[in-house]
């Protein structure tokens, strides 16, 4: 199937989607499940009261430092487990462990540790983001090819060269991919945690708004949130077309938290 | 295993030494006795029951529509090219988000709460038998053809050994994800269930309980992955005889 005909039908799916969710509106009525047209009224409404920024940028200043941190600690921790076998193996178990686990179920924890503030929501992020970045930087580094560190060898590059020209371009499609998944993670654990236990954030407005029975404030909240989810997983696809390609497998490995 | 047990005896003599504080300082010995007695005198038992019976109802449906909507995904390129980036993007979206609208939908009661545990492990499941099935080396299907297998004989000998290793680790997934699904829907809306116990528990500053509680959610979905985890080298190893 060409590329063109692929996108017409991706872009003809939106499409059908945002059709049934007008359907279904008008069926179950607006009362019920306000429609793409009251919903998108009322995000716009949001902004210019207020609202709705306050929330978006509450959200994204507990994002952002969690990521910031998830990607450093899981790159950090990636690289020596990737580098060491023996310590790579010691944690495997832990790390499958944990992955297979209901974070949010500890959540708790980070609240009697850190207080319901913005540094429990980080933390708590963090934690939630950091297994992708570090699984899928300790895979890529152990999986590097041999023959890239030999061709280094043989060229007689400086460790510092062999770095910069040859280990970190050879990572990078594999840790884009890491730091895609590592993302999504972390913005659903901030948005858990929101929800849970805080005073502000676009999750604290959707279950304020859900206890009030303001359906419409919680379509917009939930608009927000999706377009924010898929906003940035396409910033890093195409991040990935540009830095090469990645066998399909892996581009499409899916971690739930 | 020598790093968990001397973490978990840090721990603690830490907890022992009240360090964290009053509501922190469980030590891990308390919290295993106390979940030993939670689960004996029959108090757990209720949300056990629930949360097992929400999860085994999410992963039948989840299953019951992945598999074959992987087949046909498999089957239609039209429906795959429309479908599957939603498939592969949707785990970007909080899908606990839309935890009002399933409530407006399915009411109260375990509906909302297993259909949180379907949408999030329908995805891993049907991604993975289709990408099982697309990775069918060609030359088998070449073979059966020439070899005028019928339709039924194919799917026996052909389609579905070279899918299952595949397939399962969608199987595996789409358990876990359901899994945490059900309890983290149970955390943040339910009125029963493990996670709910959780976070009612946090809520009334039943320390001792709410650790228990954690350590018994932690062991089961532990176990239960292994358990998955070794099935899955058992058809590997299968595949590569």
């Amino acid at each position: 199937m060409s590329p063109r005909r692929t996108n017409l039908i991706r872009l003809g799916s939106v499409g059908v989607v945002i059709s049934l969710w007008a359907i279904f509106a008008q069926v179950l009525g607006e009362d019920f499940l306000p429609g793409p047209i009251v919903t998108l009224h009322v995000v716009l409404q949001g902004f210019s009261q207020g609202w709705l920024w306050k929330a978006t940028l509450t959200t994204l200043s507990e994002v952002v430092p969690a990521f910031l941190i998830a990607a450093l600690a899981g790159l950090f921790f990636g690289a020596v487990l990737g580098l060491s076998r023996v310590w790579g193996e010691v944690f495997e178990p832990l790390i499958v462990g944990v992955y297979a686990v209901p974070k949010v179920t500890l959540y708790p924890i980070f609240l009697l540790v850190f207080k319901v503030g913005a540094a429990s929501k980080i933390a708590f992020g963090m934690f939630h983001g950091v297994f992708p970045v570090q699984i899928i930087a300790q895979a890529a580094i152990a999986h590097m090819r041999p023959v890239y560190l030999k061709v280094a060898r043989s060229l007689n590059l400086t460790p510092a060269q062999t770095l910069i020209h040859v280990v970190i371009p050879a990572l990078i499609p594999s840790l884009v991919v890491g730091l895609r998944l590592g993302f999504s993670l972390t913005f659903i654990g901030v948005v858990l945690g929101e929800i849970f236990a805080s005073r502000g954030g676009l999750g604290f407005f959707l279950s304020a708004a859900d206890q009030t029975f303001d359906v419409k404030r919680v379509n917009a909240v939930i608009v927000i949130l999706a377009i924010l989810g898929v906003g940035v997983n396409i910033f890093f696809n195409m991040l990935e077309r540009r830095v090469a390609p990645v066998s399909g497998s892996e581009r499409q490995a899916t971690l739930a938290g | 295993m020598a790093i968990v047990v001397i973490a978990i005896a840090i721990w603690e003599a830490l907890a022992r030494a009240h360090a964290f504080g009053p509501t922190l300082s469980v030590p891990p010995t308390v919290m295993f006795v106390t979940m030993l007695a939670a689960l004996g005198d029959g108090r757990l038992l209720p949300d056990v029951a629930r949360t097992t019976l929400e999860i085994a109802l999410a992963y039948a449906i989840a299953v019951s529509i992945g598999l074959p909507l992987g087949i046909v995904l498999w089957r239609s390129r039209v429906l795959a090219a429309a479908i599957e980036p939603y498939l592969l993007a949707y785990y970007v979206i909080p899908l606990f988000a839309f935890y009002p609208l399933f409530i407006r939908i399915f009411g109260a009661g375990i509906a909302p709460i297993v259909a949180i545990g379907v949408i999030n492990g329908i995805g891993a499941i049907a991604m993975n038998v289709l990408v099982g099935l697309r990775e069918i080396p060609r030359v088998q299907l070449a073979l059966a053809r020439s070899l005028m297998l019928r339709p039924a004989q194919t799917l026996a000998h052909v389609i579905i050994p070279a899918t299952v290793p595949q397939a399962f680790v969608g199987l595996r997934l789409g358990f876990i994800y359901a899994l945490i699904g059900v309890i983290a829907a149970e955390f943040i809306l339910a009125t029963a269930g493990v996670g709910y116990r959780i976070a009612f528990s946090y809520n009334n500053f039943e320390s001792k309980i709410m650790f228990a509680t954690i350590l018994l959610v932690l062991i089961v979905s532990i176990v239960c992955n292994q358990i998955l985890i070794s099935i899955e080298r058992r058809l590997g190893r299968y595949r590569r005889a």
